[in-house]
């Protein structure tokens, strides 16, 4: 029963999607919009190809990586801003600043700085992240009970012990909050950093795909982004989030 | 276990990262085309890309012979479009380019490390219609006319010439395959394109035809020869600095390559990449040689045809062509 509920919208969002796709495709040609079948075809030859799989790994590494840094980052400087007035004052606006930059922008400078290659995507991903990761981190610092470390202190427990049992139970569901947003959204940003400047990854493919208007490819590849998305989303970040309410 | 399955995904998710980060990480060896392997040699990287025919011919012919192989072995990577060449450029990435002479001029004003060692690039950009009433340049005054690719060096040197008394016109960027989708499909009945695309663009459209040349406009104009040092082989300025011989060496190559290909065209583009098959076919390149031209002349040996042509294209004119770099020029 739980399967079945849990299919149904799937089954059904599936239909719709499949005839909107086939209706467009009819519509305006298969030569604009190849048909499901069409692209079917394309995901078949992608799937066949070695290059193809290794280029998927090569933009989930990139994600990755950029993910991990950022998280690193996160976490060594929103802990002490969280706990401190002063030092959340002297790193805020360069989180604002961060924030406010958008993705583009990094990918402009990262291609100019350091050419194409990993250099663009793992900085265009931890730049995007690190900002809304530092504020989740931060917040789960500063609502940590005082009273709860002033207790620690005066007892002589350690601080190993004390990170263990007090500061990561408090901060652990901000960092949840925070890492379900950021899978979902590197994933994304990593393909669009790709796709401006890289030569390898599945944006660099969607790249090609567009540039020699394969368009039965071009949908296949689009089609490989949004499902491993969906798997990212439904597999991991909903979990996580699960975990987090439980 | 329900606890555990997040993190078991999370697990499997940095497994296939890591294989990533193992490929992307490895960098050149598997994606790229690599000729010569010895290992006692210098190995050069060589920016490129698929759908340039005569300014590379002449290096192909190079490697086909055995002769830059001697020298170096070469990585070759492709380039995406103009907007990542300019970024390759900029980072100094790479030791040798393939592109166009106006965007080396530009990255070199920026401070980017190139020097242009060859011209190799001079008859490329052609007006065609369907049209019948389109009878030369004159019967163009005021139309719409798509061009390719977008940031194509034609458009600025029309404008430059409409100053000179040529027709305006309103230029339109398409990326290349949008473009020949439009013209089979009858959106667009005219177009200004590089070759070899005019070549496939002939081919696939039979009532297509070319109503005018930008080199032949161009040197009607200015008095020069009906041809513009449009594209060539740039270096690293370090990579020159590394291995000053071995460039002299390269460019020696080249030069007497391009004259046996000039005479033998069809030997020429065989020397091409089977690689490059996917991007533009060996027919198509053979049928645009009827109107390209095969030549390798060193930057500084075409140094008064590129004022001329760069004082067209550069923002500042015949001032930022002074004030490029002395040694932009090789040798």
């Amino acid at each position: 029963m739980a399967v079945k509920a849990y299919l149904v919208p799937f089954a059904f969002s599936g239909c719709l999607a499949l005839a909107a796709w086939n209706g467009l495709s009819w519509l305006v040609g298969p030569r604009l919009v190849p048909t499901p079948w069409q692209t079917l075809g394309a995901l078949g030859q992608i799937a066949g190809e070695w290059p193809s799989w290794r280029d998927m790994a090569i933009t989930m590494f990139r994600g990755g990586s950029g993910l991990a840094l950022a998280t690193a980052a996160a976490v060594v400087t929103a802990l002490p801003a969280g706990r401190s007035v002063r030092i959340m004052s002297l790193l805020s606006p360069v989180v604002a600043a961060l924030q406010a930059c958008p993705p583009i922008l990094w990918i402009s400078l990262l291609l100019v700085w350091a050419g194409q290659g990993n250099g663009v995507p793992l900085g265009v991903v931890f730049a995007s992240i690190f900002p809304p990761l530092f504020a989740n981190i931060a917040q789960g610092a500063a609502s940590l009970d005082k009273r709860l470390l002033d207790m620690a202190r005066v007892h002589g427990v350690g601080r190993l012990k004390t990170i263990r049992h007090i500061i990561w139970p408090g901060v652990y569901p901000y960092l949840l909050a925070g890492l379900s947003y950021a899978l979902g959204a590197c994933w994304k940003i990593t393909a669009v950093a790709e796709f401006l400047g890289s030569s390898d990854g599945m944006g660099s493919r969607l790249y090609w795909s567009y540039r020699m208007l394969d368009l039965p490819r071009l949908f296949a590849w689009a089609l490989i982004l949004v499902i491993m998305g969906m798997l990212l989303e439904l597999l991991v970040v909903r979990p996580l989030r699960g975990l987090q309410k439980g | 276990m329900r606890r555990l399955i997040p993190w078991l995904m999370v697990g499997a998710v940095l497994a296939v990262g890591l294989a990533g980060g193992y490929f992307a990480l490895r960098g050149a060896d598997e994606r790229q085309l690599v000729f010569g392997s010895d290992p006692a040699l210098p190995t050069l990287s060589f920016h490129t890309t698929g759908l340039a025919t005569t300014p590379q011919i002449p290096f192909w012919a190079g490697v086909a012979s055995g002769e830059i192989t001697s020298l170096c072995n070469i990585e070759v990577s492709l380039w995406k479009d103009l907007d990542s060449l300019r970024a390759l450029l900029m980072a100094g990435q790479g030791d040798l380019w393939l592109g166009h002479s106006e965007g080396f001029a530009q990255a070199a004003l920026q401070g980017a490390p190139v020097t242009l060692l060859m011209v190799s690039g001079w008859r490329k950009f052609f007006f065609l219609s369907r049209n019948p009433a389109d009878e030369g340049l004159v019967s163009l005054a005021g139309v719409e006319m798509p061009f390719t690719p977008p940031g194509s060096p034609a458009v600025p040197v029309m404008r430059k010439l409409e100053t000179m008394g040529l027709p305006a016109m309103r230029y339109l960027p398409f990326e290349p395959r949008r473009l020949a989708l439009a013209l089979s499909g009858g959106v667009v009945d005219r177009a200004l394109a590089p070759e070899p695309m005019v070549s496939r663009l002939l081919s696939k459209n039979p009532d297509l035809r070319i109503v005018a040349s930008v080199e032949d406009e161009y040197g009607r104009l200015t008095g020069l020869p009906a041809r513009m040092p449009i594209a060539g082989l740039a270096v690293n300025r370090e990579t020159l600095q590394r291995h000053p011989r071995l460039i002299a060496r390269l460019v020696e190559i080249m030069r007497r390559t391009a004259r046996q290909a000039a005479q033998a065209p069809d030997k020429g583009l065989s020397f091409l990449p089977a690689q490059f098959e996917k991007f533009i076919s060996k027919q198509e390149v053979r049928r645009s040689l009827e109107r390209d031209v095969v030549l390798a002349v060193p930057g500084r040996e075409a140094e008064g045809e590129l004022k001329q042509y760069l004082a067209l294209l550069l923002p500042g004119g015949e001032k930022d062509f002074a004030a490029l770099p002395k040694d932009f020029l090789w040798p």
